[in-house]
C-alpha cells in the first residue's frame, strides 16, 4: 500500500504509522457521562468500505494528516466533502492529545501552497 | 455419509481403490425454520453445534455458512494451541480448552493430529526470565504445566538458534508449555463438521445471512442468501466480520478487523522439535508434518477487510526469522497469505447474550481463536441452551469494559490496531 502524505508526496505505508478512526469525536472536555467516554474508546464501527482515518508520517515530515481509504480494498479516496481546510481541523480532544490534521486530497491538489489545516500555522501564512 | 472410521472400513476400502469415500457430512437443503441458528461455519461455529447437539439434546439446529466449511480463519490460521495465560478468567478458559484437545480425536472419530510437542517462549533479557518465572508460577497455581529453562537447556533443546557472542537477541533461557503444541486445522473444522452432522445438525453452505430478523427486542430469524429461515435462537460466529453481522442487529461492538498474516517454507527434514516463540514481536515457529516452517508475527497494524497482506510487515516477520533463527536466511518462502482478525480492546473475546433476545454473540478472538474452538463451542452452546454464561465465559461479556472487568493479557492499553 501506498499513501499519499500531504507534504512528500507518495510513500510506502512503511513509512507511517495509523492513528485510528478518525471521525469520532472525542467527548468535551469535563464530559461526565461516562456512556459517552465509554463508546469513544472502546467502540467502532469498523465498516467494510470507507473509512476516515488517522496516519502520522513517522518517517518522513511527522506530519498527522487524514486519509480515505476503502477498508474494503484498501484503495485510497478522495474526500467528497473538502472544505478549505475548516472542516479538516481536528475536534478539541485530539490536538490534546498531539493529533493535528489536514485534508491529504485537498493538499495533493495544490501542492505548491501549504493548505494543510494545523490552526497555529494558518495563522502564520497570513502573516 | 461416512459413519465411523476404523480398521475394518479401511481396509475394505484399500481393496476398492477406484471407489471415494463417502462425504464425511450430509449437505441438506435449509429449512424454514429452526430451534437454533448458528452464523458461520468456522471452527467455532461447528464445535457450537456439535456441543449443542451432544451436551444439550438440541438436534434441530443449523450452521450457515456464506461460502465453504473450512474457508474462513480455521482454515487459514497457524495452528498453534497453548494455555499460558496469566489473567483471571483466561487461564481457567484456555486450560479447559486444551484439556477438551487432549481427547479430541477420540471424541470425534476423526485424527485432528493433536500434537504436545510444547511451546518454547524465548527470554532474550534477565528481566525477560523474572517475567516468566512469575508466569510459570501464575500457570502452576492453576494447575497449568510450565517450567523455566536456562540458556544451556535451552541450548540442548533448541540447538539451531544464534548463540553467538554477536547475537542481537542473546538467549538468556525460555518458559517451556510441554502439552502446548499444534493441531490440523482442518481436521478440525471436518472432525467437528462431521461428528455435529452425524448428530442431525444441518451443515448448509453457500448460504450467506443477509440480515437478522427482529420482532421488538427479540430475535425471530435470518435472511439469507437461499432464502428466509426461522428460529428464536441465533448464534454468531463469524470471526472478522463480527461487527457486519452485529450491525445487522443494531449493534456496534469493541471490534475492529484487522490481517494477519503467515508464512510457510519449502519442506526439509525435521529439525523443528517444538514450537518456537518471542513476545517481543510475536513472532513464533513451527515445522509442520510435511516438513515447511510456519510462522508469523503481529497483525499490519490497520483496519482491513483485504486478505492481501503488506510488504513492511512480511519484512519484519522475516527479520525476526533469521535473527533468532540463522538457518532461516537458507530457506525458500513457499507461501504467504492471510485473514481478517476481530480484534478487541483488551485482546480478549465475547462469548455472551446480547441486548437483543435470543441473540448470541461470539467474536474478538484476535490472533488466540484456535486453541480456545473446544472451549468456545463448549460454552457458547451451554450460555445457547440455557439462555445463561457458563462458569468459564462469564468473564467474556460486552459490558466488561463499562464495568472496568477488562482482561488486557498484555497490559498494552485500549488499541486494537497494538495488541
Ligand atoms: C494467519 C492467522 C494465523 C492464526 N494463528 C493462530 C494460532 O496459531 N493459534 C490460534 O489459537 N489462533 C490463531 N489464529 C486465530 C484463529 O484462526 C481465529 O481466531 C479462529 O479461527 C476464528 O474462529 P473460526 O474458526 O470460527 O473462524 P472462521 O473459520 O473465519 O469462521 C467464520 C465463518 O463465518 C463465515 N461468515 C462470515 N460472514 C457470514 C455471513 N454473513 N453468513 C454466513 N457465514 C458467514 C465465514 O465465511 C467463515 O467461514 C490465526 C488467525 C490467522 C488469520
Ligand atoms: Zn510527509
Amino acid at each position: 500500500m501506498r499513501i499519499p502524505c500531504p507534504h512528500c508526496g507518495e510513500r510506502d505505508v512503511a513509512e507511517f504509522r495509523y492513528g485510528g478512526d478518525a471521525t469520532k469525536a472525542r467527548p468535551a472536555h469535563g464530559t461526565g457521562d461516562l456512556q459517552a467516554w465509554h463508546d469513544y474508546h472502546f467502540v467502532f464501527d469498523n465498516p467494510k468500505g470507507p473509512h476516515t482515518e488517522y496516519w502520522q508520517h513517522t518517517l518522513g515530515c511527522r506530519q498527522w494528516f487524514k486519509l480515505n481509504r476503502n477498508t474494503a480494498t484498501n484503495v485510497i479516496v478522495p474526500s467528497p466533502l473538502e472544505g478549505e481546510g475548516g472542516a479538516n481541523a481536528p475536534d478539541e480532544g485530539v490536538v490534546a492529545i498531539g493529533l493535528a490534521s489536514a485534508n491529504p486530497s485537498s493538499v495533493l491538489r495544490k501542492k505548491a501552497q501549504s493548505t494543510f489545516s494545523l490552526k497555529g500555522r494558518r495563522g502564520e501564512k497570513k502573516l | 455419509m461416512a459413519k465411523g472410521y476404523n480398521i475394518f472400513n479401511l481396509v475394505r476400502h484399500a481393496f476398492r481403490p477406484n471407489e471415494p469415500w463417502p462425504e464425511a457430512w450430509a449437505k441438506p437443503e435449509p429449512k424454514s425454520s429452526y430451534d437454533a441458528i448458528i452464523i458461520g461455519g468456522g471452527g467455532h461455529g461447528l464445535a457450537t453445534a456439535y456441543y449443542l447437539a451432544k451436551n444439550h439434546g438440541m438436534k434441530n439446529i443449523a450452521v450457515l455458512e456464506k461460502s465453504y466449511i473450512g474457508s474462513g480463519n480455521v482454515g487459514r490460521n497457524t495452528t498453534l494451541i497453548r494455555s499460558n495465560y496469566m489473567i483471571g478468567g483466561n487461564t481457567a478458559f484456555f486450560e479447559f480448552s486444551m484439556k477438551l484437545w487432549e481427547g479430541l480425536s477420540h471424541e470425534l472419530n476423526f485424527n485432528a493430529m493433536v500434537s504436545h510437542r510444547g511451546q518454547m517462549v524465548l527470554a532474550v533479557s534477565p528481566g525477560q526470565v523474572d517475567a516468566f518465572a512469575r508466569r510459570g508460577n501464575t500457570m502452576r497455581l492453576n494447575g497449568i504445566d510450565a517450567e523455566l529453562l536456562d540458556r544451556n537447556e535451552v541450548m540442548k533443546e533448541l540447538p539451531y538458534l544464534d548463540y553467538s557472542k554477536e547475537a542481537r537477541f542473546p538467549i538468556y533461557g525460555a518458559i517451556h508449555q510441554p502439552r502446548a503444541g499444534t493441531v490440523r486445522h482442518d481436521a478440525v473444522a471436518w472432525g467437528y463438521a462431521r461428528a455435529a452432522s452425524q448428530l442431525g445438525v444441518d451443515i448448509i453452505e453457500n448460504c450467506e445471512v443477509t440480515n437478522i430478523i427482529r420482532d421488538g427486542d427479540k430475535v425471530v430469524g435470518v435472511e439469507t442468501s437461499r432464502g428466509k429461515i426461522l428460529s428464536n435462537k441465533v448464534a454468531i460466529a463469524v470471526a472478522g466480520h463480527t461487527s457486519h453481522l452485529a450491525a445487522m442487529a443494531g449493534m456496534k461492538l469493541p471490534i475492529e478487523s484487522h490481517i494477519l498474516q503467515a508464512f510457510v517454507t519449502e519442506p526439509v527434514k525435521p529439525l523443528v522439535h517444538h514450537v518456537v516463540s518471542w513476545g517481543a514481536e510475536l513472532f513464533y515457529l513451527s515445522q509442520s508434518d510435511k516438513g515447511g516452517m510456519v510462522f508469523g508475527g503481529h497483525i499490519d497494524g490497520f483496519n482491513t477487510y483485504t486478505q492481501r497482506g503488506n510488504f513492511p510487515r512480511i519484512q519484519n516477520v522475516m527479520e525476526c526469522a533469521t535473527t533468532l533463527l540463522p538457518f532461516m536466511s537458507r530457506m525458500r518462502l513457499l507461501r504467504h497469505w492471510g485473514g481478517i482478525q476481530d480484534m478487541t480492546p483488551d485482546g480478549s473475546p465475547f462469548i455472551c447474550k446480547t441486548p437483543t433476545q435470543g441473540l448470541y454473540l461470539n467474536g474478538g478472538w484476535c490472533y488466540q481463536g484456535f486453541k480456545a474452538t473446544p472451549a468456545s463451542g463448549f460454552t457458547y452452546a451451554h450460555t445457547i441452551a440455557n439462555d445463561q454464561e457458563h462458569e468459564l465465559n462469564k468473564c467474556f461479556s460486552l459490558d466488561r469494559f463499562e464495568k472496568g472487568k477488562e482482561l488486557d493479557e498484555f497490559g498494552i492499553g485500549n488499541w486494537t490496531y497494538k495488541q
